[in-house]
């Protein structure tokens, strides 16, 4: 069976070690990024769900979110946005996301999001 | 009148006295009367006997004796009735508390009155009969004084409000305020002049002081009428308004600010409560965009009668307190933001060697790292309470607010919060399912700090009890511990900013004393109410000892909720916090 592939893009790199070892721990492959322009180049090798940080160098996550969510390559891409923002919700409304995690979240809580999206995703 | 009637008397008295002379003039003697009379009257005295001529001559010498006396006697009641005129007026003179001057038409002075003497320091034996220029050497001798009472007065026979400075050598600079009128009486019209003339020196000095205190002040000082028209202001306002002072006397108060209705509220609550204190507007300035933030202190001034003349309001310039208060609040915001990456880090990190260590079977391990994500919690709450606090204060708490289950809510938070406690058992006591219209989480978060309040402040007991009632409108949920209480002259305070329950044992209870000024500030935004009852003691609360002792203690913390969505303050969801950005 393939290992489902999750792309965090985050520009904090303690947030993207302890995600990885999150989701490696529960048997995801994982790609990683801290650049915004990675995010919207992504052609070949679509991951099945993205976490996407709000805030990263250079780039505001909901115009990646918006844009990735415009396209017909990506679109049905299942993301989530990640943020220490407590209006994360609606952020991630606006923004057109399928759903949001606020920071600090919990483990579990993470992964049941993340298991929903990549199950029903595809 | 009397005066009028004496006067008929004595010319019909002269009259009469004429005729008893014509009489006498018939008898040679001295010729009073016209020489011709004598002349044509002496080709008669011939045929007259003498006799006769010496009766007719004691005749008119009774009679001229019987007018004389009817004159004297008229004169004396005229005199008597100028007497009692004089004393009538010179007692007027003498009551009035202002100086007062009677003058002749030669400017000598006729009378003088003490409150003269005094304020100007003269005697009055060095006073009356005085040309007023000679008084106290000369020095009354004033040039504008001259050109009033030798021109102006003459014409228009009054001056009125007529203000004179001068520097008396004696006394120093006074600043006088004349009065006068011409009095004409008498046959002959001789004039008298009554001159007032009003100290206002000080009257003068003081109000130069109130003006040197209005305009010293840096903050805008404005007198406004019941009409809510402007009647004064201070340099200060013409500078934050940018009108000229003459420009803005006499226009509408509330044309100055960005919200004409509220500024006009102002003053209507001033007029109607008499005062108002740190009104929040907005002055705008007339040259372009600037803004100017400001608090009105405002009160009525009246006059002695208490009749309500006007306002008296200041405004203080709280720009820059606003500006500080922002980036007080920024940082705030930002630092609680920053502080939030690594502890989620860490909290992850936790809770990645937590499920490491329940694979391998490691209880111990598990439950040291449980106990390490327990604390990284209330680090979390505390940094949200920061931030939440930043954000109730910039006005830019959010909530996503729906219909949610409260029974639901309750259980969820009550399991929740039962696992950070082994001390206490949590007590449900719920009433039935209810959807409630609201923001899920942010209720929960009352809820939730209730009980860890509930938890905290109860060290030495095993019980916490919750409550749910309701009723057609409301929810209400209440949290009961049997703790240390909380002493009834504080309990008005629990809900304010920064406050905790201080006592002996003070540093027991840690935190920063935001919780419940959080939650008053989520469940007053969700037009619910919140209150506490404690049956805490007045003098000290009873913490540790007295609460292992029997009876009731502790606390109870309520919240009722409307359940409709009603008319709220909704502040727009605008996404303002993403402003804050990663560096």
């Amino acid at each position: 069976m393939n290992k489902k592939t999750i792309m965090i893009a985050d520009d904090d790199p303690g947030i993207v070690d302890v995600l990885t070892l999150m989701l490696e721990d529960a048997g995801y492959e994982v790609e990683t990024t801290d650049d915004g322009q990675t995010v919207k180049d992504i052609k070949e090798h679509l991951p099945d769900l993205i976490l996407l940080d709000i805030w990263m160098a250079g780039f505001d996550g909901r115009d990646i979110c918006k844009y990735l969510k415009s396209q017909k390559l990506t679109k049905h891409i299942p993301l989530i946005i990640i943020s220490a923002n407590k209006d994360t919700e609606g952020i991630a409304k606006e923004a057109g996301a399928d759903d949001f995690i606020a920071k600090p979240f919990e483990m579990l809580n993470l992964l049941a999001k993340v298991e929903k999206y990549v199950e029903t995703g595809n | 009148m009397k005066g009028q009637h004496s006067k008929k008397v004595i010319t019909s008295a002269i009259g009469n006295l004429g005729k008893a002379i014509n009489v006498q003039a018939d008898m040679g003697s001295t010729p009073l009367v016209s020489q011709k009379t004598i002349i044509t009257q002496s080709d008669e005295s011939s045929h007259t006997s003498r006799q006769e001529k010496v009766i007719k001559l004691k005749e008119a010498v009774t009679l001229t004796q019987e007018y004389t006396n009817e004159i004297i006697s008229e004169l004396n009641v005229i005199n008597e009735e100028v007497t009692i005129t004089r004393d009538y007026a010179d007692a007027i003179i003498r009551t009035v508390r202002g100086p007062l001057l009677v003058l002749n038409k030669d400017l000598r002075i006729m009378s003088a009155n003490e409150a003269f003497y005094s304020a100007f320091k003269v005697a009055p034996n060095s006073t009356e009969n005085r040309l007023l220029y000679d008084l106290g050497n000369r020095q009354w001798n004033i040039p504008e004084l001259r050109v009033l009472l030798e021109e102006i007065l003459p014409e228009k026979n009054t001056i009125e409000d007529f203000v004179v400075e001068h520097d008396f050598k004696d006394i120093g600079q006074k600043t006088m305020l004349l009065n006068a009128r011409t009095l004409r009486q008498g046959p002959d019209k001789a004039s008298l002049i009554l001159l007032a003339i009003e100290d206002i020196t000080e009257k003068k000095r003081s109000s130069m002081y109130t003006r040197s205190l209005i305009e010293a002040s840096l903050d805008p000082l404005v007198t406004i009428n019941p009409d809510g028209k402007i009647t004064d202001v201070n340099e200060a306002t013409v500078k934050v308004t940018g009108v000229p002072k003459e420009k803005l006397i006499g226009t509408d108060f509330s044309n100055y600010f960005t919200e004409p209705e509220k500024a006009s509220e102002s003053y209507q609550q001033v007029f109607k409560k008499g005062f108002v204190t740190d009104y929040p507007l907005t002055i705008r300035h007339a040259g372009g965009k600037r803004l100017t933030d400001v608090l009105y202190n405002a009160s009525v001034y009246k006059d002695d009668k208490d009749n309500v003349l006007g306002i008296f309001a200041a405004a203080r310039d709280i720009t820059q307190r606003k500006q500080l208060e922002q980036q007080k609040d920024e940082f705030i915001a930002i630092a609680s933001h920053e502080l939030k990456t690594p502890v989620t880090s860490v909290k992850g990190y936790t809770q990645v060697l937590q499920n490491r260590f329940q694979k391998e079977g490691n209880t111990k391990a598990v439950e040291l790292l449980t106990r390490m994500d327990g604390q990284l919690n209330k680090l979390t709450s505390l940094i949200n309470d920061l931030l939440d606090v930043t954000k109730i204060e910039g006005g830019k708490l959010q909530f996503q607010e729906g219909y949610f289950d409260f029974k639901a809510l309750v259980i969820d938070i009550v399991e929740e919060m039962q696992q950070t406690t082994t001390k206490h058992t949590l007590i449900k006591k719920l009433a039935p399912a209810k959807t409630v219209y609201g923001d899920r989480d942010r209720i929960g978060q009352v809820i939730t700090n209730f009980i860890s309040n509930a938890i905290k402040y109860s060290p030495h007991s095993k019980k916490i009890v919750i409550t749910t009632s309701e009723d057609k409108e409301s929810v209400t949920l209440c949290v009961e511990d049997f703790g240390v209480g909380i002493p009834k002259d504080k309990l008005d305070k629990v809900f304010d900013r920064f406050f905790r329950v201080s006592g002996l044992k003070q540093d027991t209870f840690a935190g920063l004393g935001l919780g419940l000024y959080i939650a008053g500030e989520i469940v007053k935004r969700h037009t619910g109410r919140i209150w506490v009852e404690s049956d805490g003691s007045e003098k000290s609360p009873p913490i540790g000892r007295a609460a292992l002792s029997s009876g009731r203690q502790g606390s109870t913390f309520c919240f009722s909720l409307p359940i409709k969505k009603g008319k709220r303050k909704n502040q727009t969801n605008t996404l303002v916090e993403e402003e804050i950005k990663h560096e």
